[in-house]
Order: structure tokens, then C-alpha cells, then sequence
């Protein structure tokens, strides 16, 4: 084993296995930044480069994209409030409130260095657990991943502030939305008519950037002035950023774990990941009033997490062929232009290529960060710049991205419409995540509720593995409705000491 | 006139929002009673759970009528509620949608360029060297990026 | 992966298309695709099997036939395959600058006309295929040895669903034994079958021979699970024949006649013969419509016909056949001939079951 694991790493030193990485780390990089195009789009890019090449250059190639994404999508994340892919979208939450205090540095700097540790304690997951994580992934059947389902809707809870009943009213409403188009486990098309775009439901990537993209762009041109209300000095700089995700080792550590886990387990979609993170470093924290107005704390979890799911979804991938993401299927499309079978005999008979895949899995995360620091510092600078300089070219960039989604026309109408929804949620005190959560979750609910119905009729309600699921949900429902009660009232200790006009924005 | 009815639009939005996803769902529940029971199941669990919350939204809004509403954490915080700010915020939905017109029209290169001229000498009144920097510069990073990474363009419906 | 079993097929096959070859029309082929680029949609997202194939296709056809065009493919996707397949249908010139790579999965939807797809397969003609055959196991919790005993089987048979009309194949097979099974759909794919059916969630398991000799064989040597059957190929007489993959292996008629002491017969066996070729041989088609102009059309074959014979062609392809033959000239035939022996009963049939089990709507 150990053997193999050093085997490996000479064999991934190879100059142009190496090129090979850095390659895919620069296109990654690249698909990230740009919002609507994501890991999957630069994988598809060099498919066709890949017939003929060596697997381990291959393999070198498409891990280097899958690990620089969700570092790189950070920075539409952080500085515009756009989700640049889907696994950064909950990074928006504080990321962006920093970027318009002058913080953007310091929030790039905590995310790429949260992205980085993430990303190596991923690919050491996946190392050391490996050979044991078919167990992990055998525990979950269907009525366990609806249970899931049901905890990731209950962070919904947290992040609809003082506002519950708006929040699961948006939560509903995303769920409705999600059953648009054909039923998963009925052969009928819902709420499409003879219109074939709806057939496959609404793309996640349409309805993020409609979301929060448009309303974000529309805002910041109707106020005017630039994203940064305020510059600090440079003393706000990306190295305090390192420093606070350093001071919060645990957290990263922590969530990380949580990462790899959820990515691990096959059938829940990896989009999910970073809101269950921002949940619960939300839900846990002792204080908690400056989340959504740019606490740091909400930028290190998801973004730990993200990267370190990479080596949690590579797990179902390699041991049962399955893939855990959709930039996973086409990996597993590679390993099948190799001749590579993935299965429980990968740990055999490839193993060689197993760690390979975990080396390229680390150095590119390391490359990844680097680059993405370096171009932190001129890349925050845009963020005091007027925005109307800004906001065409972003438009221009969000809408192609979109239309590269299915190149059908239904694209940039349903951008815009999801943009002037998600602006009316804005304006109406509606919250807009709890209805992406919702939207993400719906067919999963549906499903995995029908197939354990099927399965086992009402039996499944007692398996172990739905009790403790169910128990945590339930603890972290409580947990958040007694920490509200604490923070509102100090909330409202805080106004009472206040002048009557309320300031939303940043008091430090 | 026009200001104040923007004015009371506004401020109440809240109101004909939750009414307009009262709407969305009471449609969902009707449309899905024709699907079969696999289909129609799941639809009309959400759906009647969500006209029960909007009519709990609706009234605790009637019972908070007046009160001013604060905002919590959860969302990014808005800016600013005044009628201008709300047609402003129209009028660039509106560029938008001028641009997936043009877009869809006469081609990605060309409306790409178009756009970010008008909209910075009509909208913003920039002037005429950042406008035409910033117009050729978007073409030429689109040009290099549909061959990179191989984008694919709308064909455009009146030539070109 | 057993490569040695299917030479002599090879060679019969190449016999036969060099001799059909010598027929072909010899017209104006050279210059008809000079400086021309043929598109290659594929109506899928990117990684799959069929997306492999096709993609492979266009990687090395291209500079086999005469005047050398440049093919890009490109991923339609949306709508299970549907947008792909009916702007295919409908929005492309019949002039052979378009292709298609279709899974069978797709070929028996367009075949049994499902609600939405505009596809008219009799308008097409198959430029190349690859073949794909399928595995079906049991759980050892059904208490049951022998695949002979698999009317015995105790306890809950799941079998888990996928798309009702992609797994046709092995409903068929299951309805032919007239097994009381439990069909759950919702599965995201084969391969979250399969993981369910290690879990012990699905007691029975359809796969692609390939998948099953890699993830479903270590099974079966833990004890876990048994093969029941392969589903098997059906030759031009009508009769079964052992998939190439797994030769050893029982096929699903095979097994009917061991239990029942005769051949399946009647609908159903009827049915089981028009399904299987349709889907086991087609696991990817490129798919060209049949009015394009002769000369392109003799092109295509020509290019077809080099490139199976190129050695580069034949390193490149190995890996991603998985251990099957491609079919190429005369052998596409058979395709097509499945369809057209396909009686207007044993349509009805195959609609009523998936309409009745799954709620399928059709055209």
C-alpha cells in the first residue's frame, strides 16, 4: 500500500503529467470564475484530447479542473454576491456583505486558505478511508437518504432569520418549482405541456444565477458608486484572511469532515453541500448576529467543505462506478476511454491509479490556491471601481454563461424571470435561499420518499439509520429556535439603545 | 401620482407577493389532481402545505399591518425601498432583457458590443473612450473565449 | 476481459462486408465531403457509454471517408434525449452533414413512439453500432441456489427502475418467466442499482456485462449473489445465442426451456425477440437519415469500412466495446429487420405493460 502510494507520487512527476495537471488546474480555474459554466463544461472541453493519452495524464488532467473549480468560483461568490458554481453559493451569504464593506481580500483570503486545507484533508480522507468506505456508502438507502433530505431541509429554519413562516413559505415554493417536468418515479411530465425544455425540470445553474445574480447586478447599477461602499486601508488584506481561517482551524477541520461525508454518499448531488455547511456553522455558533452581515465564519465552513468534497464524491466514483456528481460522470467516461472497470478492484489491480488520482487531488489544490491568491489581490481591486464599468461586462458574461446551459432560448427567458423573482423577494422580505434549498432537495425528497414506500411500505420508519438521522434533526431545529430566542434578544437590546433609524448594513 | 402609487406598491409589497405565491400553488394543487397517483402525490402534499403557510403569512401580516418590518440576517440586506430605486431596478431588467433580444436576434459578438455601448452613453452617460474601450474589449474577451473554451453561439435569427 | 471469443465472428463479419463492399455504388464519393465539417449530435450529457462511443466515432471517422471532413460532435442535451433527437429529426438538413449517435435505450423509445420524441426510425439508416449484452442476478436472501429455482424465490423480489422503457429488456425477460416481482422506480441509474442490490435493498439486477463481471462477479464470489441469467443475443433465425462476454453463462430463453421443458412462446417471446436485438445490439448507433444523397451515403459506408479496418481505429476502440464486436456494414441490417418483424400485437403489448406498470404515455 504504502509502496503504491509513493509508486505514485513519482509517477505523477512526470513533466508532462504534470503539465497535464496544471493544465486542468488553469481551465478550472477559468470555467470557475466565470459564472454558469462549471466544472462540468471544462471537463467536456478536453474530452475529446483524452483518446489516446496516457490514463495517468488523463486522470492528472480532468482532477486538476474537478479540484480548481470550487476554489476559483469563489471569486464571483465574494466580490459580485453571483454564484460563480453551484457549490459556492452559500459562500455568497457572507462573502459578498465583506466585499461591500472593502473586506474582499480578507474574505478571499480566508476562503482560498479554507479551500486549501479542505481540499488536502479531502484527498487524505480519501486515502486513509478508501479501503473502508464501503461501509459508509452501503449504510445509505433510500429511506436513510430521505431522512437526509429532511435535515438539509431543516437548516431552512436558520436561514430564515426572524422570519420563519417567509422562510418556509420560500422553501415550499422552491419544492413546488422542483416538480416541474418529469416525475421520478411516475412516467409523466409535470407542469410542461408539449413544451420539451420543462420535460427535464429547470436547470439548477438557471435558477442560481436568476436568482441571486440578476437582483445583485440590478441593485448595485440602481444604487450607483462601486461594490465597496467604503475602503479600508490595505491593512485589510488578504493576509488577515489567512490568519482568521488559521485561528479557526477546527472550524475547517470540522467541516471538512462534514465535506468528504456528505460527499461520500452517493445520491444526494454535491450542490447541496455548501448550504448544510453554512447551516450548521451558523446553527452552532454562539453568537451569531453577525451571520449574513459578513462574518468570516460563514465564508471558511462552505468553503471548506466544498473542496473537500471532492475527495468524499471521488469515493462512490472509484468503488462502485457510480458517480457522485455530474463533473464525476464524466470521469468515470475517462477511466472507461482507459479501459479502467471502476469497482472494488480498482484497490487491486489499479491501485497506482487510485493514488494518482489522490496525488492530483492535492498538488492540484495547492496549485489551485496559489493561483487564486496571487490573483486575489488585483481581482479585489475591482470591487471599488464604479460598477457601471463593472456591470456590463458581468451581464454579458452571466447571460452566455446561462445560454450555454442547453442553448435554447427557455434559458435567458427563465434567467430573467428567476431575476425579477428573486429582485421581488428582495424587495418583499422574502428570504431567496431557503427557495434554491428547496428547488435543490424537492425531487430528492420526492424519490427517495416514494422508493422507500416501495420498498419496505411503512417498515423503513423504524430502521436505525432513519431514527438517528431524524433524532439529529430534530436537535438542530431546537438548537436554532433556543439560540434565536438569545439573539433576538440581544437584537433587540441592541436597538433599543440605537436611534430609531435602523442600520442594516455592517455595524461593526 | 405616479411616485406615491410606486410608493404604496412598494412598501406593501410584501402583501401582493405572498398573494402571488398563494396564486402559483393553488395552481400547482388544481393542475396536478389530473396526474396519475405516482405524479400527483408529492405536488399536492407541497402545495397544500404551502397555501396553508401563505394564508398563516398573510394573516400575521394583516395582525402586523403598519409595523415596519426589519429584515433579519438570512438574506443579503437591501438597500433601499424608495420608488425611484424600485424603477430604476425595472428600467435595468428592462436593458436586459434588450440585450437577450438583441442576443437571440443578431448574434452574440455583435449584440455583446451593441449593449455595453448603449448602456453606458445612454445609460450612463460615460464617455466615449471607456465606452468604446470597454464594447471592443467584451467582443474580443467573448471571441477568445468562445475559442478556448469552445462556446457555442445562438444562430442568429436576422443573419450576420 | 474475453477477447478471444468473438475473432471468429470477426472474421465472418469482415468476409461479409468486403464482399458487400465490392457492390457498392461507386459515384462521385471522392468530392461530396471535401473541406466539409459533419456534425455528430448526441443527445446526451457528456461520460456515458453512448457519449463514449459516439465521441470515439467522431475522433476517427472523419479522415476515413473520402475527402476527409472534419466531425465535431456535440452534446444536445435535455429532456432525457428528446431535444437532441427531434431537432435530429426535424430541424437538420438531410444532406449526411449530420449524424447521430443514439443509445438503444433511446432507438426503443423512438420505436414503441414515446409522448414527446419525433423520431422516425424507419427514416433513418444506421451508419455503425456497437453491441452491449446484460447480466441478471439475484440476491442469495431469495434462499435459492439454482437459477432453476428462481420461481421459488421467497421474500420481496425488488427490482429497481430506472427508466421503465430503458429496461424493457429485462421487464420482458422477468414477465416471461411471469415472476411476481416488485418494480421500484426512482433509481438514478444503473449504477445506483447496483449499489442498492449490494446493500441488499433490490433483490434482482439487470447489467451491462461489463459492469456485472467488474462490480457484481465479486458478489457472487462473497457469496452474496447469484447470476440468474444473460439476456442473451437473438441471431437472424429467431433463435438465442450466448452473449460473447460471459459464453458460459445461461440466457434468459435457455433458462425458460430448463424450467418448462419448452421454448418460450406466444407475445411474449415474440416481444423478448423484437426488444432484445433492438436494445443489446444498439447500445450506441449513429444513426444518418436515409434520403441523403447517394454519393454521401456511399462515402459514409466507405469511411465506415476503413476505419474498422484501420489498426489505430481497433487499439483506440478496444477499451470502450468492453469486449463486443462493432457492427458495421451488413451486419446493420439486423437492426433494422427486428423492427420491421415486429407485429402490431406485440407493439400493443409492450405499450399496454409499460403503460399499466409505469404509467407511460405514447405518441
Amino acid at each position: 500500500m504504502l509502496d503504491a502510494f509513493v509508486n505514485a507520487f513519482w509517477i505523477l512527476l512526470d513533466p508532462f503529467r504534470l503539465l497535464m495537471l496544471f493544465s486542468g488546474v488553469a481551465i478550472g480555474i477559468a470555467v470557475g470564475i466565470l459564472p454558469g459554466l462549471g466544472g462540468l463544461m471544462g471537463m467536456a472541453l478536453v474530452l475529446p484530447f483524452l483518446f489516446g493519452m496516457d490514463a495517468y495524464a488523463g486522470v492528472a488532467l480532468l482532477i486538476g479542473i474537478a479540484a480548481a473549480v470550487p476554489s476559483a468560483d469563489t471569486f464571483p461568490s465574494v466580490l459580485m454576491g453571483i454564484p460563480g458554481s453551484s457549490g459556492s453559493q452559500a459562500t455568497i451569504m457572507d462573502g459578498y456583505p465583506m466585499a461591500r464593506r472593502g473586506e474582499a481580500a480578507r474574505a478571499l483570503g480566508a476562503a482560498f486558505t479554507a479551500s486549501l486545507i479542505g481540499g488536502l484533508i479531502g484527498a487524505l480522507a480519501l486515502s486513509a478511508v478508501v479501503p473502508f468506505a464501503r461501509p459508509l456508502i452501503l449504510a445509505f438507502g433510500s429511506p436513510e437518504l430521505f431522512m437526509l433530505t429532511l435535515l438539509g431541509l431543516s437548516i431552512i429554519g436558520v436561514l430564515s432569520g426572524n422570519r420563519p413562516l417567509k422562510g418556509m413559505l420560500a422553501a415550499v415554493a422552491g419544492l413546488a418549482i422542483g416538480t416541474v417536468g418529469g416525475a421520478p418515479v411516475a412516467a409523466e411530465y409535470r407542469f410542461a405541456g408539449d413544451f420539451l425544455y420543462l420535460y427535464d425540470g429547470l436547470s439548477l445553474v438557471i435558477v442560481a444565477l436568476g436568482l441571486f445574480a440578476l437582483p445583485e447586478i440590478v441593485d448595485l447599477l440602481a444604487r450607483g458608486g462601486a461594490i465597496a461602499e467604503r475602503a479600508r486601508g490595505l491593512g485589510h488584506g488578504w493576509m488577515d484572511g489567512v490568519r482568521d481561517t488559521l485561528r479557526h482551524k477546527w472550524l475547517v477541520i470540522r467541516h471538512s469532515v462534514i465535506g468528504v461525508v456528505i460527499g461520500a454518499i452517493p445520491g444526494m448531488g454535491s450542490s447541496i453541500i455548501d448550504w448544510v455547511n453554512y447551516g450548521i456553522v451558523a446553527q452552532t455558533s454562539k453568537d451569531r448576529s453577525r451571520f449574513g452581515k459578513g462574518d468570516v465564519r460563514g465564508v471558511i465552513a462552505p468553503e471548506s467543505a466544498n473542496n473537500a468534497k471532492e475527495g468524499g464524491v471521488l469515493m462512490p466514483t472509484l468503488l462502485f462506478g457510480v458517480p457522485g456528481s455530474s463533473a464525476m460522470a464524466m470521469l468515470l467516461g475517462a477511466l472507461m476511454i482507459f479501459g479502467v472497470q471502476p469497482g472494488p478492484q480498482m484497490l487491486t489491480r489499479d491501485l497506482d491509479l487510485v493514488f494518482v488520482i489522490i496525488w492530483s487531488l492535492a498538488l492540484a489544490n495547492v496549485f489551485g490556491t496559489f493561483i487564486c491568491l496571487l490573483l486575489s489581490r488585483p481581482i479585489a481591486r475591482l470591487t471599488f471601481v464604479p460598477f457601471h464599468y463593472i456591470a456590463p461586462v458581468i451581464i454579458v458574461i452571466v447571460i452566455v454563461g446561462a445560454w450555454q446551459e442547453t442553448r435554447h432560448w427557455a434559458d435567458l427567458a427563465f434567467l430573467l424571470g428567476f431575476g425579477l423573482l428573486g429582485w421581488l423577494m428582495k424587495r418583499s422580505g422574502m428570504p431567496r435561499p431557503p427557495l434554491l434549498i428547496g428547488f435543490i432537495l424537492s425531487g430528492l425528497a420526492e424519490r427517495y420518499l416514494w422508493m422507500s414506500y416501495n420498498l419496505y411500505d411503512w417498515e423503513w420508519l423504524t430502521r436505525p439509520g432513519v431514527l438517528t438521522i431524524g433524532a439529529l434533526a430534530v436537535a438542530l431545529i431546537v438548537a436554532s429556535v433556543r439560540l434565536k430566542r438569545n439573539t433576538s434578544q440581544r437584537a433587540e437590546a441592541i436597538q433599543a439603545a440605537e436611534s430609531p433609524g435602523i442600520d442594516k448594513e455592517s455595524r461593526p | 401620482m405616479r411616485a406615491r402609487l410606486i410608493g404604496i406598491f412598494t412598501r406593501h409589497l410584501q402583501t401582493p407577493f405572498v398573494l402571488l405565491v398563494l396564486a402559483g400553488l393553488v395552481a400547482v394543487l388544481t393542475i396536478s389532481q389530473s396526474f396519475s397517483l405516482g405524479a400527483r402525490l408529492f405536488p399536492t402534499v407541497v402545495a397544500g402545505l404551502g397555501i396553508l403557510l401563505a394564508l398563516l403569512e398573510l394573516g400575521r401580516q394583516w395582525l402586523r399591518r403598519g409595523a415596519r418590518e426589519a429584515s433579519d440576517y438570512t438574506d443579503l440586506g437591501d438597500d433601499d425601498d424608495s420608488p425611484l430605486f424600485f424603477a430604476k431596478g425595472l428600467l435595468f431588467f428592462a436593458w436586459m432583457l434588450g440585450f437577450v433580444a438583441l442576443f437571440l436576434g443578431i448574434g452574440a459578438l455583435p449584440a455583446a458590443g451593441l449593449f455595453v455601448l448603449a448602456l453606458l452613453k445612454l445609460q450612463f452617460r460615460s464617455p466615449w473612450l471607456p465606452s468604446l474601450g470597454l464594447a471592443v474589449g467584451i467582443v474580443i474577451l467573448l471571441w477568445g473565449l468562445g475559442k478556448v473554451l469552445q462556446l457555442r453561439w445562438p444562430t442568429p435569427m436576422l443573419g450576420f | 476481459m474475453p477477447r478471444t471469443t468473438y475473432n471468429k465472428i470477426a472474421a465472418i463479419a469482415t468476409g461479409l462486408v468486403l464482399g458487400a463492399s465490392v457492390m457498392l455504388p461507386a459515384a462521385h464519393a471522392d468530392d461530396y465531403y471535401a473541406g466539409q465539417t459533419i456534425r455528430m449530435i448526441i443527445p446526451f450529457s457528456p461520460g456515458g457509454g453512448t457519449d463514449t462511443f459516439g465521441r470515439l466515432i467522431s475522433q476517427h471517422l472523419g479522415r476515413h471517408i473520402p475527402g476527409s471532413p472534419t466531425i465535431v460532435s456535440e452534446n444536445v442535451t435535455g429532456a432525457g434525449g428528446l431535444l437532441g433527437s427531434n431537432e435530429f429529426a426535424e430541424r437538420v438538413d438531410h444532406d449526411g452533414l449530420t449524424l447521430m449517435t443514439a443509445s438503444g435505450h433511446l432507438n426503443l423509445r423512438a420505436f414503441l413512439g414515446l409522448q414527446g420524441l419525433r423520431l422516425d426510425l424507419d427514416a433513418l439508416e444506421p451508419v455503425v453500432a456497437a453491441p452491449m449484452g446484460h447480466v441478471t442476478a439475484i440476491s442469495t436472501q431469495a434462499g435459492i441456489d439454482d437459477p432453476a429455482d428462481l420461481l421459488e424465490a421467497q421474500g420481496r423480489l425488488t427490482k429497481g427502475i430506472t427508466d421503465p422503457v430503458g429496461l424493457l429488456e429485462s421487464l420482458v425477460a422477468l414477465e416471461m418467466f411471469e415472476l411476481n416481482y416488485r418494480a421500484v422506480p426512482g433509481y438514478g441509474g444503473r449504477g445506483d442499482t447496483r449499489i442498492a442490490f449490494e446493500r441488499g435493498e433490490l433483490m434482482i439486477n439487470t447489467q451491462s456485462t461489463p459492469a456485472y463481471l467488474s462490480s457484481v462477479q465479486p458478489l457472487v464470489d462473497e457469496g452474496l449473489a447469484m447470476p440468474l441469467y444473460a439476456i442473451g443475443f437473438i441471431d437472424g433465425e429467431g433463435n438465442p445465442q450466448r452473449d460473447p462476454a460471459v459464453p458460459d453463462m445461461i440466457t434468459a430463453p435457455e433458462l425458460y426451456e430448463q424450467i418448462h421443458g419448452e421454448m418460450p412462446s406466444g407475445t411474449i417471446w415474440e416481444a423478448f425477440k423484437v426488444t432484445v436485438p433492438l436494445v443489446q445490439n444498439t447500445r450506441g448507433t449513429v444513426w444518418v437519415h436515409g434520403d441523403i444523397p447517394d454519393e454521401a451515403m456511399a462515402a459514409l459506408r466507405e469511411g465506415v469500412e476503413a476505419m474498422v479496418n484501420d489498426p489505430e481505429f481497433q487499439e483506440a476502440s478496444a477499451n470502450i466495446l468492453e469486449g463486443y464486436e462493432i457492427m458495421w456494414g451488413d451486419d446493420l441490417g439486423q437492426i433494422k429487420a427486428s423492427m420491421d418483424a415486429a407485429s402490431p400485437e406485440v407493439l400493443d403489448y409492450l405499450r399496454d405493460m409499460l403503460h399499466e406498470r409505469f404509467g407511460t404515455e405514447f405518441n
